[in-house]
């Protein structure tokens, strides 16, 4: 009796470990690709699926000052391998710094990638010019450079 | 000359001797509660999640919902006698809930998009929230086995 429920708890810790090491290699996301999108605020860089990516400026050397609640705010582009150039981007431009936790995030121009949490599809700029933790986050243009419209 | 208060007026409106055990849940998990609301407005009001479509406004509302409940388990309601009681036992609960669906909240954003939202990381503001969830529901839950049944009673 105490075999079984020995075993299920192992069963059950498994299958949450498991679950737990899948949703981590499911967020890094594989090898990112970024793209070329037009926009309002003109040629900007996007992921794979369009979605816009900004730069903090106090990001200093390549290395990201963003974690905590920043973080959770501005999701770090993250890779699991070499990042990806799409058409219109510089792969020359593409690179990559590793963060406190040990993900891999994908730089361009020296500057760390990030997501905005508020955008949801393709197109959106709602993080542009947004004063958050510090200082105002801008979209990226081809040349690896910010962006201070909108 | 006023009239003597009925049988009844007297039972409702005396104050209820209580043990200090059931005072210091009260309290610690009012307190507790309090602390939850305040790291959601914290988080609302200087981290920017004002800024978070739904995540934001569910932080605003857990805010207001915490400080209402926590305003109830502290105000003098025993005054009131057993309608008091009900008030309490109420507020008890609706902490727990608040306490209860900010834990599961948070842990489901810790591993997959919540509303479009994920955690990043186990940050001091997520360690500290979940900390309170648990102290505000086992003190809240003893202290609603003291004052449950004085409620229940009162509704026969």
């Amino acid at each position: 009796m105490a075999s079984n429920r020995t075993t299920s708890w192992i069963a059950l810790t498994s299958a949450l470990a498991l679950a737990a090491i899948l949703t981590a290699s499911a967020s890094a996301g594989g090898n990112a690709t970024l793209r070329v999108a037009k926009s309002p605020l003109g040629r900007i860089l996007v992921d794979s699926k369009g979605i816009t990516l900004y730069d903090f400026p106090p990001d200093k050397h390549g290395m990201s000052v963003c974690y905590g609640a920043c973080a959770a705010l501005w999701p770090p582009l993250l890779t699991s391998g070499k990042p990806v150039a799409g058409p219109g981007v510089h792969a020359s431009l593409l690179g990559t710094a590793k963060r406190k936790d040990g993900k891999v995030q994908v730089t361009y121009g020296g500057h760390p990638l990030y997501y905005f949490v508020s955008d949801r599809k393709p197109g959106q700029t709602t993080g542009q010019g947004l004063n958050q933790f510090g200082a105002p986050w801008w979209v990226i243009s081809t040349a690896g450079k910010e962006i201070h419209r909108g | 000359m006023a009239s003597a208060p009925t049988h009844a007026t007297r039972i409702a409106l005396r104050p209820l001797s209580v043990s200090p055990l059931e005072t210091a849940t009260r309290y610690l998990g009012a307190a507790s509660i309090l602390m939850v609301g305040g790291i959601h407005a914290q988080q609302y009001y200087d981290a920017y999640f004002n800024s978070v479509p739904t995540i934001g406004t569910l932080f605003l509302l857990s805010f207001v919902g915490a400080a209402i409940v926590g305003g109830v388990l502290i105000a003098p309601v025993r005054q009131l006698g057993t309608i008091g009681d009900l008030a309490l036992a109420a507020a008890a609960l609706g902490a727990i809930g608040i306490a209860v669906g900010t834990f599961v909240s948070l842990l489901i954003s810790e591993y997959t998009p919540l509303f479009g939202f994920m955690e990043s990381g186990y940050r001091l503001a997520v360690v500290l929230t979940l900390v309170f969830d648990v102290v505000t529901t086992v003190l809240l839950g003893a202290f609603l086995l003291f004052v449950g049944p004085r409620a229940i009673r009162s509704l026969r």
